[in-house]
């Protein structure tokens, strides 16, 4: 198969083929342009659907936490856990920070549930937390995170390949994206991770990083562009693409 | 990726041995302080001698602090009032922070200048230097609530936020010390009236990363 599917059909639900895959990039990107990037959502484990739907049962458990309902709190992580967690380990390519980050964030929530406001949205709020407690945690450790080289965390999802060949063929395209994202300036790439990994809308991912709606989206388009260039690349290296 | 199994239960188990007040609780906390505050403020205001008109007309007394509680409440907007919770982005609140006292001063020279009032003579640094405490003493309460409400809540930009917060309440105090003091030489509004907004929201700077930040433990 090579990768063909990468320049086939989109059909859904999105195939299997691309969950062994870390980021999951190619296919996203060269299928669906800009504004899908489904693959990458169901790769990174983080969103089961649209953004729409998971974000407003967690402004409302907030909303439901901050008013006293401690229950909440438990759901409140079920729906905003698995994207914090996703975000901290492409962050850190490690599992035991991704951990230890996670449970900063909830708790710096659970800290100040009292001035939540009502009706204001969570996630960006959450990310914005986790971005801090990262930078600090990384200025802390003094450590540069490295790219990762086959031992990346996102590897663990890995579940059956269509074949070996397509498998490592996919990696390989994954990993140079992976390079190539790591490569992309910090702040074009947290703004392409918010909005096309962890599904934030472009006014959360903004509010998130504390910049304008148009910075946001001027930073995540050139990322974008900086990326379908390397799998244009890639692509022209394994021949012409079948339509 | 899969998030760890026992990751939910020590976030939960962590949480549950850490009380934190619910909205409710804050809400009341919040109104109790504003309440205080509020009062300190008036009786700080009356015991210096409330509003004074003494030699200015009326309608420049009037319009001077007129036009500072539509620049105080401009700010107030633009920067006290949160809207989501990482509050106005950086440049919003860091323009509020500058020029708010710069606003306040251009207000009372223009209208000046337009309701043909002739500015008075100078005074003595003396007597801004007590204009300037006296603004402050007003504004303390009110600051110290403000950045209260926002404790440990901001992880974006938390030394522009305590900024604009500082000059936000100095702009309020400075609309009390226009109705309160008779001098209307420019240098002393400036020094004594204006000047603790621009301090305050330094103060406000320095606090606002250990006050709302939201840092990492060790």
């Amino acid at each position: 198969m090579g990768l063909k599917l990468l320049r086939g059909e989109t059909s859904r639900p999105i195939s299997p083929y691309c969950q062994p895959v870390p980021m999951g990039m190619a296919f996203t990107i060269l299928r669906a342009g800009p504004p899908a990037f489904d693959c990458l959502r169901a790769t990174g484990g983080a969103v089961d659907g649209p953004g729409e739907d998971l974000r407003s049962p967690a402004d409302a458990a907030m909303d439901r936490y901050a008013g006293g309902d401690d229950a909440a709190f438990s759901t409140l992580y079920d729906l905003l856990a698995p994207r914090l967690y996703g975000y901290f380990v492409r962050q850190t390519r490690g599992a035991d920070l991704a951990d230890d980050l996670t449970q900063q964030t909830f708790i710096k929530i659970h800290r100040a549930r009292g001035q939540f406001l009502p009706g204001a949205a969570v996630a960006p709020w959450a990310f914005a937390i986790g971005r801090r407690l990262l930078i600090d945690m990384l200025r802390r450790r003094r450590r540069e995170v490295a790219p990762s080289e086959g031992e990346d965390v996102l590897d663990r999802t890995a579940s059956e390949a269509p074949s070996a060949d397509d498998l490592v063929q996919a990696q390989e395209t994954a990993r140079r994206l992976q390079a190539a994202l790591l490569r992309l300036p910090a702040s074009q790439r947290v703004a392409f991770e918010l909005v096309k990994q962890d599904g934030l809308t472009f006014v959360e991912a903004a509010e998130a990083l504390g910049t304008t709606v148009a910075a946001v989206k001027l930073r995540a388009h050139r990322a974008y562009e900086t990326l379908r260039e390397v799998v244009g690349d890639l692509l022209n290296k394994e021949g012409s693409p079948k339509t | 990726m899969k998030l760890p199994a026992e990751l939910k239960a020590h976030v939960l188990a962590a949480a549950a041995r850490e009380s934190s007040p619910d909205r409710r609780r804050v809400s009341r906390q919040l109104g109790t302080a504003w309440l205080v505050a509020a009062t300190t403020t008036v009786a700080i205001f009356l015991l210096v001698g409330g509003m004074r008109a003494a030699e200015r007309p009326l309608t420049f007394v009037l319009g001077t602090a007129g036009g500072w509680v539509g620049i105080s409440l401009l700010a107030t907007t633009t920067s006290a009032r949160r809207g989501s919770m990482i509050g106005r982005p950086r440049i919003f609140l860091l323009l509020t922070a500058v020029a708010t006292p710069v606003a306040l001063c251009v207000w009372y020279i223009a209208f000046a200048e337009v309701s043909g009032h002739r500015l008075g003579p100078a005074v003595p640094t003396s007597a801004a230097l007590r204009c300037a405490i006296v603004s402050s003493a007003l504004a303390a309460g009110p600051f110290a609530v403000m950045m209260r409400s926002r404790l440990a809540t901001d992880p974006a930009h938390p030394r522009a936020t305590g900024a604009s917060l500082g000059a936000v309440a100095g702009a309020w105090s400075g609309v009390m010390m226009d109705l309160h003091c008779e001098q209307t030489d420019v240098l002393h509004v400036a020094l004594g009236h204006v000047g603790p907004a621009l301090l305050l929201a330094l103060v406000g700077a320095l606090l606002g990363e250990r006050l709302l930040g939201m840092h990492a433990e060790a």
